[in-house]
């Protein structure tokens, strides 16, 4: 006879063991062979096994009816326990609940800046096939690269090569002037470029269509905001708006251009109305606007890159050869171009502290709940006599978890939504919250409540579910040094986490104030600029303003330092062969004596020197090291020729001064020429005294409407538009400051909880130390010290993290300041401190309480 | 009152004839027997299951360890509640029919 096991449906069975509770299983199962046994005996194997097969097939929905009934019995039982706790430990629950809501809310705020920064230009369609064309030029001696490229080179890849689909130049006005009933405004977003555009990018016409809209000269699309600005809610379509002095005709209306695009414009026209001069459009040198194309589908762009490399030399190879130049071409894909520009370590370093302050938020509740969990541990003993299994007890304290996490996702939530204008001005970026419930970030939320639900209630639950029921009602469970040194070392990670954030935030305020208060090589105190039409007469209308008593001094220029320059090609008369890109800058005689530069060769410009004007110039040592000279002294007298080779742009040196930083202290001095060209002033610089500046500013104000100098009259104080340059800086020290708060809440929370948990527990030891004569002092002390050694042991790990990761951030500056070990003292100093003064409520509440209370009971 | 199914009705009829040897196998030959209409073994769990619930029937648990390899068995049996049930459905259905016995009527066979 054969074995019965052989003979039972195996995988039948199976199916059926996994719909029965537990307790009935083994019944079932064996009435289901009994029952089967006899059909063979009758009926034989086929028939039997048909019946096992449909029994079980069509006794499935029921089971689960069955199963489901048995499991929401439980799962009420298990909620109404949740709710209860929650709400009788409501200190207990306020922690959790608040301190994961705002890791939740950080790790969410985080997720959202990042993302809108990765997202940029992804929404263009087959935004993989688009590129940027960008050039890079050798000069020989010194090589430079370029986003743009030049108009030639656009227009050859449109015609010639097969695998473009189509191609656009772009070129943008910096600023433009609209004058609209009488009114003038300066506007930015100002560009010219081809109907090819709308081919390539996603470009929403909400009036007129993209093929009429350059059917005229001077015809205009603008943008939707811009419409609403100049014509409300009128139709803008055949109206026009005088730009720089010439009518636009406006032939179409697109709606605004997304945050996340590199390519903002308000003003789209035609390339014909850009007024480059023929040579321009067909001079391969003159890199000046930008080129993007689009790829056919199939074409692989690597391929393509290499094989449009040497496009110049193919074409105008003859010029290039002459010149002495490579010029070579790169493809530079549409989705990285934002990317670029953002410093993406720091993106990478606040998606680490993201995700940290949410792992942070997490421990805490670890520590809280498995510190709290005599209150739990009587209910577990009596759950596991009754017959509750270990994985009954793991999922329900999961459960528990899951449903305080989802409490705090809302409650961060809120938070998102309330902190989100203050994040978005943090960041610098418009964001939005309800970008958050877009479909795709759904997955993302789900995803973070479960992840943290998980994280927190994993350990607890596993604590839990192991206790031994004896025990519990025994109250003898918080012994053993394992779990103590499990919390502790969580307080450890998070103070390690919170000092590194400290002393990140104390340097990049530090290095932030040591730009700030770096000595640039000139003079930026007390100097008002601001820019101006002088006509050739720059002289008398200095003069004007040297009048009033609080003006001690005047000086026209091209533009003050920091507020531009003109990167032109450079030769040394005699050496032609060598290319040099440098900046050039025009400031008249008054420039160097009123801003304090030091001369270290040479002479500086003299108002009586006729040749001065137009002849001569003043370079920096930076570009006597670049031009290699060996001194100062032996630039003298040489010839500067700058642009193509006439007699009327060369300039021979007279001076040469000290290094001054006119761009920012974050790039290193770059190679300058100073020439005195009245022509090419169009800013002023008055140095005032500090009394009465505000008298003083008006004064300006009105002179310069009564000079006529301009159309818009915008001052600005130097040192303050030099702090502008550090404002990324700054955001770096805000956003870190913001963080570093919140981590130390966090720490603090969790570290409340464990001297909360640590009292408890000793609550006998001190009461006994009591009687025998211990003092107050004495006993908050040893409770302290436990934590004082965390502290030191977090500041020792620290330390090093720390240093690493600063001194990487403070390579990126050209000037940085020395990581002094005060940093580090004080940053672990404030720490300790802030710790002390979390649990001093709790130990002195321990320390001071009668002795007879603790010791009472039992 | 309590309703209760035919199913449940048949099942407790089928527990109280079987006496002592009600479990799993012998209910349901019994219960097929006078129920005419096929149901499949998860029905006649879920009924038990819906009964013991109700305190229709109490279930005691007997393990063979060295016999049968070892199987178990669920015996049922009638509670008094459940005893007090099935009679209180056999009034009822009495007091439904009641006078209708007499009546002479024929049921025409339509095929």
């Amino acid at each position: 006879m054969r074995k019965k096991k052989d003979t039972i449906p195996g995988l039948a069975a199976w199916i059926l063991a996994r719909m029965i509770r537990d307790e009935d299983r083994l019944s079932i199962l064996s009435d289901f062979s009994e029952t089967y046994e006899e059909l063979i005996n009758e009926k034989g194997h086929l028939e039997a096994c048909r019946w096992y097969w449909s029994q079980v097939l069509k006794s499935l929905p029921l089971f689960m009816t069955n199963i489901l009934y048995w499991r929401l019995v439980m799962i009420k039982n298990y909620l109404k326990i949740a709710f209860r706790n929650i709400k009788r430990h409501k200190g207990c629950s306020f922690i959790n609940i608040s301190g994961l809501g705002v890791g939740m809310a950080c790790f969410i705020l985080i997720y959202i800046y990042v993302s809108h920064e990765f997202s940029y230009d992804k929404f263009h369609s087959d935004a993989d096939r688009i590129y940027r064309v960008e050039t890079r030029v050798n000069y020989g001696s010194q090589e430079l690269s370029f986003s743009s490229s030049c108009d030639p080179l656009i227009s050859t890849l449109r015609e010639k090569y097969p695998e473009v689909a189509s191609a656009v130049r772009i070129r943008s006005s910096r600023r433009v002037v609209i004058e609209h009933n009488n009114v003038r405004f300066y506007e930015s977003g100002f560009i010219y470029t081809e109907e090819d555009m709308f081919n390539i990018f996603n470009i929403q016409f909400l009036k007129g269509s993209p093929e009429t809209a350059f059917n005229h000269l001077n015809s205009m699309i603008i943008s939707k905001d811009t419409a609403t600005k100049y014509f409300g809610n009128d139709n803008p379509i055949g109206k026009s708006l005088n730009i720089n002095g010439n009518d636009f005709k406006i032939t179409g209306v697109v709606q605004n251009p997304p945050t996340n695009t590199h390519l903002q414009y308000n003003f789209i026209t035609s390339m014909i109305n850009s007024r480059i001069s023929p040579e321009g459009m067909t001079n391969w040198a003159n890199v000046s606007s930008l080129g993007y194309i689009k790829l056919k589908p199939d074409v692989i762009a690597k391929e393509f890159e290499e094989k449009i490399k040497f496009i110049a030399h193919e074409y105008e190879g003859e010029y290039f050869k002459k010149q002495g130049w490579t010029y070579t071409c790169s493809l530079q894909p549409l989705i990285g171009i934002h990317l670029q520009s953002v410093n993406i370590q720091f993106l990478y370093i606040l998606s680490t502290i993201g995700f940290l302050i949410l792992i942070l938020a997490c421990l805490n509740f670890i520590s809280l709940s498995t510190s709290v969990a005599s209150n739990r541990a009587k209910e577990v003993g009596i759950r596991k006599t009754v017959g509750a299994q270990p994985m009954q007890l793991v999922k329900q304290f999961i459960g528990e978890s899951l449903l305080i996490s989802i409490f705090a996702f809302i409650f961060s939530i809120l938070l998102v939504i309330m902190t989100m204008p203050f994040f978005s001005s943090l960041t610098g970026r418009e964001l939005r919250s309800i970008d958050l419930f877009h479909l795709n970030n759904i997955i993302f939320l789900i995803s973070l409540i479960l992840l943290t639900g998980i994280i927190s209630g994993f350990y607890p639950a596993l604590f839990l579910s192991k206790l031994k029921p004896v025990l519990t009602i025994n109250n003898r469970l918080f012994t053993g040094k394992r779990k103590s040194f499990l919390r502790k070392a969580f307080i450890v990670c998070q103070f390690t986490v919170s000092i590194i954030l400290i002393i990140g935030t104390i340097s990049v305020y530090t290095q932030i104030d040591f730009m700030k208060n770096q000595y640039l090589g000139f003079e930026k105190e007390q100097k008002v600029i601001f820019s101006a039409d002088f006509n050739n007469n720059y002289k008398a209308i200095k003069d004007e303003f040297l009048k009033h008593p609080n003006i001690i001094g005047a000086t026209a220029c091209y533009a003050p330092p920091g507020h531009g320059y003109n990167n032109r090609t450079t030769r040394v008369v005699g050496k032609e062969e060598e290319n040099w890109a440098m900046n050039w800058i025009s400031f008249d005689h008054d420039f160097i004596p009123e801003y304090k530069i030091q001369m270290t060769a040479g002479r500086p410009f003299s108002e009586n020197i006729i040749t001065d004007a137009g002849e001569s110039c003043i370079i920096n040592e930076a570009a006597v090291k670049t031009l290699g000279w060996k001194s100062p002294e032996e630039a003298i007298g040489k010839i500067l020729e700058r642009g193509p080779r006439k007699p009327e742009n060369r300039r021979t040196i007279i001076g040469v001064v000290k290094d001054f930083h006119y761009t920012g202290l974050q790039d290193p001095v770059e190679p300058l020429v100073m020439l005195n060209d009245p022509q090419s002033f169009y800013s002023i610089s008055l140095t005032i005294k500090t009394e009465n500046v505000s008298e003083t500013l008006s004064f300006i104000d009105r002179k310069w409407h009564e000079l006529h100098l301009g159309d818009i009259y915008n001052y600005a104080f130097l040192d303050e538009s030099f702090n502008r340059y550090y404002r990324s800086e700054e955001r770096i020290g805000r956003i870190f400051i913001t963080f570093t708060s919140l981590a130390i809440f966090l720490s603090c929370l969790g570290l409340f909880g464990l001297v909360y948990f640590i009292s408890k527990q000793r609550t006998k030891e001190i009461g006994i130390r009591k009687v025998l004569g211990a003092s107050v002092s004495g006993i908050t002390g040893l409770l302290s010290r436990d934590l004082a050694r965390c502290v030191l042991l977090a500041n020792i790990i620290a330390w090093p993290m720390a240093y690493y990761f600063i001194n990487r951030w403070l390579q990126n500056f050209a000037c940085r300041t020395d990581l002094s070990v005060w940093i580090f003292l004080l940053s672990g100093l404030a720490a300790f401190c802030i710790a002390l003064l979390t649990v001093s409520y709790q130990t002195i509440k321990a320390a001071t309480a009668n002795p007879v209370d603790s010791l009472r009971y039992e | 009152m309590n309703i209760i199914t035919r199913l449940e009705e048949a099942i407790l009829i089928a527990i109280w004839r079987l006496e002592d040897n009600a479990y799993g196998v012998t209910i349901n030959k019994q219960a097929s027997k006078s129920f005419k209409k096929k149901y499949s073994m998860g029905a006649l769990y879920f009924a038990l299951d819906q009964l013991l619930r109700k305190d229709y029937v109490t279930k005691n648990v007997k393990r063979f360890y060295h016999e049968k390899g070892g199987r178990s068995r669920t015996y049922y049996s009638l509670t008094n509640k459940g005893k007090k049930a099935l009679l209180e459905v056999k009034a009822y259905q009495k007091s439904l029919w009641e006078g209708i016995s007499e009546l002479a009527f024929d049921v025409k066979d339509s095929k």
